[in-house]
């Protein structure tokens, strides 16, 4: 804590502007500490020892949520937003149990912190949705600020994510069984909705067998296109595809009972996907997004928030919030659970495209990983007629609406 | 029956030299604040602020000999000791902005920053301490409570006023004051003997007392950043500022 020694006044170093108007604001979380380590690592500077995760352990939970930079999206119209990051400071191991009361009061404790920023619209990251089930009414100046849970983006990139991994697989979508755990929660039922005419077949799987009839019944489809069971390891091995978007506090689902050419992609915040060495299927992290335009932070935290091998590539719950600021549109495009329709998906898609928000670049935890999803592709068929396969099943092209 | 269930507290032992100890702190700081207050009554034009800072110190005074009096039925014989090194160096930073006559600095080092933790730490040994004992901090925490509020509500205006340069004012005294706070609440002992202790730092041993620092520390910097931005600071640079104080 030596400023003097460090060659800098207390003075000067602290004396930013305060604050301008905010448009947006994301509410969020860290998933583990190592990363909530790092971010207070780089607000500390080289002042004093260096923090250890036992430190922000310690202290971290006792924070108020609170702002934690201040971001600029761009877009690729040339048009930007501002906003800020509001950490609600959930501890990473207690997302799923602990008390629901205090998780709810942290984050109506955030969204006083969006209203107080001047934030128009706000985006509930992660938990931070999930504790109130999508009920934005719940949060104090839900009048005034419109609250989004940025689910319906986030479905948006997933299934967008696995119909471009099927087709670097060489595998038309709708001949594959594509398995969705947590399919009853807000963002597993919107894929289930989405894919429910584009794949092959669905096997949906939740913990809650009422959900999950109910959800079937939804569907209006027969027991051969959507099957349900509340045992993952029923539906494993006979997936083609895997969707996992579980609420889950940390990984859970082992891959031991996959198939090896199967295609897995895991949205979970935190992630869903048990790390059991190598030679599985090929895993790629989903419901992301990249900002084409850049993204701005202040302070430049992006590498220890978003540590991905790609830049500016952010979660698409927030997204969502960056893009309705972007449209100058305060409303809560997704609120509630299990509401998410694939007209809505489409809607926030053309927005995305509109605005140069991407899909990311398929990764792991390892790296890029869309060399991987190549390699799944039958070797005959990239003999034999990739020409025309290419013409029928284009990698890149824009997704149609149902 | 009330002195009885203090004086329950086996002369001795290891809860014993606990609750000396934390009635030392306590006493100690509201010395130091008494001292605070009464250099503030030079700074005050306004006869009405004058009378104001000196019945204020004089609260302090009271609570002082409370925690003494307190200590005193439980066989303790309360160390009030402004010159102990974490004191004496925020007793000389507060000096030094009365020195200069900035009395917003004084407020937020007295009413602001001690008071947080005052206010904070005396809640959580209100919840623990035994019967009079800890009525005696649950009262003197709503009293100090007041002082926070009174603080607040002051830097409220300054900051509609002038945000910036509060705001620069705010972080100046944050690293002269908080640090030593910090340190003083710190996991273990950064600097070594508080002077108030005895002879071992009594830090490891608050479980005796249903107390942890670890929580009390925690506490303390919580409600520091909820007056922050009460006041209306911006969260993201006051986050800055927690994040750069001695862990």
């Amino acid at each position: 804590m030596d400023y003097a020694a460090a060659g800098v006044s207390a003075a000067v170093f602290f004396a930013r502007p305060v604050a301008a108007t905010a448009r947006f604001a994301l509410i969020g979380h860290l998933d583990s500490w190592e990363k909530t380590a790092a971010v207070v690592q780089t607000l500390r500077g080289d002042l004093g020892r260096p923090i250890s995760v036992r430190d922000v352990r310690e202290i971290v939970p006792f924070l108020p949520p609170r702002t934690v930079c201040r971001v600029t999206v761009f877009s690729t119209d040339g048009s930007s937003a501002q906003g800020v990051y509001v950490d609600a400071f959930l501890s990473p191991e207690r997302l799923c149990d602990g008390s629901v009361r205090q998780k709810i009061q942290r984050i109506r404790e955030a969204a006083s912190c969006a209203h107080r920023e001047g934030a128009t619209v706000a985006a509930l990251g992660g938990f931070s949705s999930i504790v109130l089930e999508g009920k934005v009414d719940l949060l104090p100046f839900d009048d005034k600020v419109a609250f989004t849970t940025g689910n319906t983006l986030t479905v948006a990139y997933i299934v967008e994510g696995v119909e471009r991994a099927a087709a670097l697989a060489r595998r038309p979508l709708d001949s594959q069984t594509v398995l969705i755990l947590g399919a009853t929660g807000d963002v597993g039922s919107g894929c289930a909705r989405y894919l429910l005419g584009r794949a092959g077949r669905l096997l949906l799987c939740a913990r809650n067998p009422h959900r999950l009839r109910r959800l079937q019944r939804s569907l209006a489809s027969d027991d051969t296109r959507v099957a349900i069971s509340t045992d993952p390891d029923e539906f494993l091995p006979r997936a083609d595809v895997v969707i996992a978007a579980a609420s889950l506090s940390a990984p859970r689902f082992s891959l031991r009972l996959v198939r090896p050419d199967a295609i897995v992609c895991d949205a979970g915040y935190p992630k869903n996907i048990l790390a059991d060495g190598e030679g599985g299927p090929v895993v790629f992290f989903g419901g992301m997004g990249q900002v084409l335009g850049g993204l701005e932070l202040v302070p430049d935290l992006m590498s220890v928030l978003a540590p991905h091998p790609a830049p500016n590539v952010v979660q698409g719950c927030l997204l969502e919030g960056m893009l309705l600021a972007l449209e100058g549109r305060s409303e809560s495009f997704s609120r509630g659970r299990g509401h998410i329709e694939p007209a809505q998906v489409d809607e926030i898609w053309a927005l995305a495209e509109k605005h140069g928000f991407a899909l990311a670049p398929f990764f792991d935890a390892e790296g890029p990983c869309e060399d991987r999803l190549t390699a799944l592709a039958p070797a005959r068929a990239l003999r034999n007629a990739p020409l025309a396969y290419r013409e029928e099943n284009p990698v890149d092209s824009p997704r149609k609406p149902i | 029956m009330e002195a009885t269930s203090i004086g329950l507290i086996e002369p001795g032992g290891e809860a014993h030299r606990v609750w000396g100890s934390i009635l030392s702190q306590s006493a100690t700081g509201e010395l130091v604040g008494m001292m605070n207050f009464a250099s503030l009554v030079d700074l005050y034009d306004d006869a009405e602020d004058k009378i104001d800072a000196l019945e204020h110190a004089a609260r302090e005074k009271a609570h002082a000999r409370s925690f003494q009096r307190l200590g005193k039925e439980m066989g303790i014989c309360v160390t009030m000791n402004v010159n102990a090194p974490y004191w004496k160096r925020i007793r000389t930073a507060f000096v030094k902005s009365a020195g200069r006559g900035d009395f917003t600095a004084c407020l937020i080092i007295q009413e602001l920053m001690l008071e947080s933790f005052a206010v904070s730490m005396y809640r959580a040994v209100a919840r623990v301490a035994p019967g009079k004992l800890g009525r005696a901090y649950k009262t003197i925490a709503a009293e100090e409570t007041d002082h926070l509020e009174h603080a607040i509500t002051l830097l409220q205006e300054i900051f509609r006023r002038d945000p910036v340069g509060l705001q620069q004012k705010v972080a100046a005294v944050h690293e002269d004051v908080m640090s030593v706070l910090a340190e003083m609440v710190a996991r273990e002992d950064i600097r070594g003997d508080c002077e108030l202790c005895g002879k071992t730092c009594i830090k490891p041993s608050l479980p005796q007392v249903s107390l942890d620092i670890v929580e009390l520390r925690g506490g303390a910097l919580n409600l520091y950043l909820k007056s922050l931005d009460r006041v209306g600071l911006p969260g993201d640079e006051t986050l800055q500022w927690i994040t750069r104080l001695p862990v």
